[in-house]
């Protein structure tokens, strides 16, 4: 697919807008953009990229986390008593989202010595979990019958049939969990960060912005770089899952 | 050496399907099942090997309740596992039963005639040659008995008269007791030491028709068209 075109008209319509004033062209952005990628924002002299990095280890540690659990909880759904014992409270605490934890999680980390990091870190945690949990357990419940029936057919008892059907099985989910769980991460990092004071980050960079007086070039550069961030993470992943040839149809 | 099937019966809830099925193979022979579609060929294979289990009945090989190891199977559908290439597919058998691999996945590929293809995954096969790797699977094991279920079905007209005698140039090396599942008359004629012929639902045995013709068999052959009429005179009643 070429891209370009959808690109050209996203600047245009871009320009449109700022020739009414609304927001500044996408050349003054790009400069800005430039400035700070390389000298840094004028008021907490961090370059843009360091801004970015500190927010990617948080969502990588976050994120981290919530595989390490989501994974392995996914896979057990297939057995259809861990899934009646889980499923039903997990279905409650899905809907709420990151940003409703972020109370919640302030309180609970104040005794932390780092209290702003752990906060925000389980609030990528919240974000990540659900979906990949979610994509995860997806495939590990609709492991084909016929595949279990091979396995039973050859004598495989359950753990033999967990490792070498249900795991491989859902690999392609695992991916897309990885994926769309490092994506609403990815959201939630920034949104924590607008909260609360983290010294570094993107959602703090965006906010100070804003606060030092409405600074949109910088505002807009922020956004932008998430953006990219998010955009690359994604279509990294995507290429992972095309490898698989029984990927089921994922609409995220 | 004799595989029995004693008094089979299988019900699912109301609908009846087995209905006190009963007969013998004899140690390297090879037996087809034939029946209407639907009247439980498939579920009496599966009683057989164990996945699934009868209302009542034994099955008994030497007079002793049939073992897992004991058989090898092969399903209508080719059921390779995607994840795996062709000689990962046949050594998933082996994996799963423990016995060690060594070289026989490479092998039994190479007797089927997939030297070459060992590293190709399921989609990049054509339907024979998937077919192949699934008797290979089965065979890797080294069973007593291999089921067979409807294997070819699948295939078109000419690749599926190819893999019959593709399986009997196979079966005739170690000549293992064989139980083929097929709703082909031609086939079970083609291929078969006995026929065992079912009923329409719920299934009994009406008839064990023993071809006693030497192989290759010749399609035309007025003894195999007079085979073909008798086992498709009880099918018809």
């Amino acid at each position: 697919m070429n891209k370009l075109p959808s690109f050209f008209l996203f600047i245009l319509i871009w320009y449109l807008f700022s020739f009414f004033q609304i927001i500044p062209p996408p050349h003054t952005v790009a400069i800005t953009f430039a400035t700070l990628f390389i000298h840094g924002d004028p008021v907490l002299g961090r370059t843009i990229l360091e801004h970015s990095i500190s927010s990617l280890l948080r969502v990588l540690a976050g994120a981290g986390i919530a595989f390490l659990i989501s994974i392995p909880l996914g896979i057990s759904m297939w057995y259809p008593r861990v899934y009646s014992l889980f499923h039903p409270a997990l279905e409650i605490l899905r809907p709420i989202p990151p940003l409703a934890w972020i109370p919640l999680s302030y309180i609970f980390f104040a005794s932390f010595p780092r209290p702003t990091l752990f906060a925000q870190i389980f609030i990528v945690f919240i974000g990540s979990f659900f979906p990949s949990f979610v994509a995860i357990s997806d495939y590990a419940r609709n492991t084909p019958y016929e595949y279990v029936e091979l396995a039973k057919v050859f004598g495989a008892d359950k753990m033999k049939i967990l490792r070498h059907i249900v795991i491989p099985y859902s690999l392609p989910g695992i991916i897309t969990g990885v994926r769309v769980g490092l994506g609403v991460g990815w959201m939630s990092i920034i949104a924590a960060e607008m909260i609360a004071t983290s010294g570094l980050g993107l959602g703090y960079f965006i906010m100070v912005m804003y606060e030092v007086g409405g600074r949109v070039p910088e505002i807009i550069s922020g956004m932008a770089m998430i953006g990219l961030i998010g955009y690359a993470m994604n279509a990294i992943l995507l290429k992972v899952e095309e490898r698989f040839p029984w990927c089921l149809q994922s609409e995220m | 050496m004799v595989l029995t099937v004693r008094n089979v019966r299988k019900s699912y809830g109301q609908l009846e399907v087995l209905d006190s099925i009963s007969f013998e193979v004899e140690e390297g022979n090879f037996a087809c099942i034939v029946g209407e579609s639907g009247c439980g060929k498939t579920t009496l294979l599966k009683i057989i090997a164990g996945i699934e289990k009868a209302d009542e009945g034994d099955i008994l090989y030497n007079g002793k309740p049939i073992r897992n190891e004991d058989i090898g199977y092969v399903f209508q559908d080719d059921r390779l596992l995607p994840w795996r290439n062709a000689i990962e597919n046949v050594s998933f058998a082996l994996e799963m039963r423990g016995i060690k691999n060594s070289d026989k996945a490479e092998r039994y590929l190479e007797l089927v005639g997939l030297k070459g293809f060992e590293r190709y995954y399921p989609h990049q096969l054509s339907g024979g040659m998937r077919q192949r790797v699934g008797i290979c699977r089965a065979l890797a094991v080294n069973p007593k008995i291999l089921l067979m279920d409807e294997p070819f079905a699948s295939l078109d007209a000419q690749t599926r008269n190819r893999m019959q005698t593709e399986l009997l140039r196979i079966w005739d090396k170690d000549r293992k007791t064989v139980i083929f599942v097929t709703h082909s008359i031609d086939e079970a004629v083609f291929l078969a030491d006995e026929i065992v012929v079912l009923s329409k639902r719920p299934a009994k045995v009406i008839d064990v028709v023993r071809i006693d013709m030497e192989r290759p068999r010749d399609r035309t052959d007025e003894r195999f068209i007079e085979y073909r009429r008798r086992v498709l005179k009880h099918l018809s009643s």
